[in-house]
């Protein structure tokens, strides 16, 4: 099995498979870019081919991390932790608008590796050697113009930074947090698998049972905040933090150099091009829609936010000030 | 599942770039096992209409099970 032969297919689903042994499932993608759009929608078009349910190939994670030592991969510039709802898909569209930072959003097999059942019974040091592994999978060089490869997180993944950290050693990171209260009525307007009870377990460590006695606006205020903490634990400082209202601009003017990534002109030129445009619906332009989102918040959103999510917001703006 | 025709279909698809191209395109299924069990029949490769329907459809499943809401 050589790693050459697995050029051109992504593991897209990790799993436990029959006989208990976690495996990965590539399938086929050919040279298509990473461009910041979230990882589960750029391959679910080609996952649902014909031919991906037919040819697609299956290894073991002992296999995937032989591929992965053997790959030539892109350098890793950079890791973007977020709140969720706060403007990380922005940076990674503007980063990718360049052609030369690909930009991994919130990529599958990655989290798949931290969670159940792929993790039960995994020690520390085998899931880092395996996210290790992911990351330099999803690295790989493809396309010629690409010099830098950008991972941006799933917001609970701010709770692994610790593995990441130990994945890629010294690799820079960023977490961007944004209003208590708007953060909350876009979770109101458009529910996350981030909110759902069944993962109490994993983002605030709680039973599900117990989970279920906590009111829908505490819960996902006490979840927000959960994210939060968890920079703040693994030292987010007034380097690694950035708020909403700082973007777009602070994608060049910090986010970029904390990257090491060189910007010229024609770099400039497409960032802005892509921040004039919705982050997750790029065919409609953006406009700001933080009065729309306070103005809609009721009471219990109001009230879940100042007494659960607004405490360490305030903590993230005084580390930020410095 | 007859995995090592499968892995041999695959085998010779991938060494063939627009042949690759040609049936990764493909959406529409009947139209894909028709033109794999082409492909097999000229390489003397033993699988039937219904083998590539059963693995499709375990493939299928595979994908809606970890990826579908």
């Amino acid at each position: 099995m050589s790693a050459a032969s697995f050029d051109g297919w992504i593991p897209a689903i990790v799993r436990v498979g029959e006989d208990g042994i976690p495996v990965a499932d590539w399938y086929w993608r050919g040279r298509a870019r990473f461009d910041g759009t979230a990882f589960a929608d750029m391959v679910q078009q080609s996952m649902a081919r014909p031919f991906n349910q037919l040819f697609a190939r299956t290894t073991t994670l002992d296999e995937l991390e032989a591929i992965a030592d053997a790959a030539d991969v892109l350098p890793v510039a950079g890791f973007v932790a977020h709140e969720s709802r706060c403007g990380s898909t922005l940076i990674g569209r503007m980063l990718a608008a360049t052609g030369r930072v690909r930009v991994v959003n919130e990529a599958g097999p990655v989290d798949a590796l931290l969670r159940s059942p792929v993790r039960d019974g995994v020690d520390d040091q085998t899931t880092s050697r395996r996210l290790q592994a992911m990351l330099r999978i999803l690295a790989r060089r493809t396309d010629a113009r690409e010099t830098a490869c950008v991972f941006k997180f799933d917001a609970w993944q701010t709770a692994s930074l610790d593995l990441f950290e130990r994945a890629m050693p010294g690799t820079p990171w960023i977490f961007v947090y944004r209003d208590p209260v708007e953060v909350m009525v876009s979770h109101a307007r458009l529910p996350s698998y981030l909110m759902a009870i069944a993962n109490s377990r994993a983002t605030l460590g709680i039973d599900i049972t117990e989970a279920y006695r906590i009111p829908p606006a505490e819960y996902a205020a006490r979840v927000l905040a959960s994210f939060c903490e968890a920079a703040i634990a693994r030292g987010a400082d007034a380097s690694r933090l950035v708020e909403y209202p700082e973007l777009p601009e602070a994608v060049e003017k910090r986010i970029a150099p904390a990257f090491g990534l060189t910007l010229d002109e024609a770099d400039r030129i497409a960032m802005r091009g892509a921040a004039e445009m919705h982050a997750k619906r790029p065919g409609e332009r953006y406009a700001t829609d933080s009065e729309g989102k306070r103005a809609e918040a009721t009471p219990e959103i109001r009230d879940a936010a100042a007494r659960f999510l607004a405490p360490v917001y305030e903590r993230l703006c005084a580390l930020r000030r410095g | 599942m007859p995995r090592a025709e499968i892995d041999r279909l695959r085998e010779i698809i991938l060494s063939d770039d627009a042949l690759l191209a040609e049936l990764f395109a493909e959406r529409n299924q009947p139209a894909f096992v028709a033109s794999v069990i082409a492909l097999a029949r000229e390489h003397d490769i033993a699988i039937t209409e219904m083998d590539l329907w059963d693995a499709l459809s375990k493939g299928r499943a595979n994908w809606l099970q970890t990826w579908a809401p």
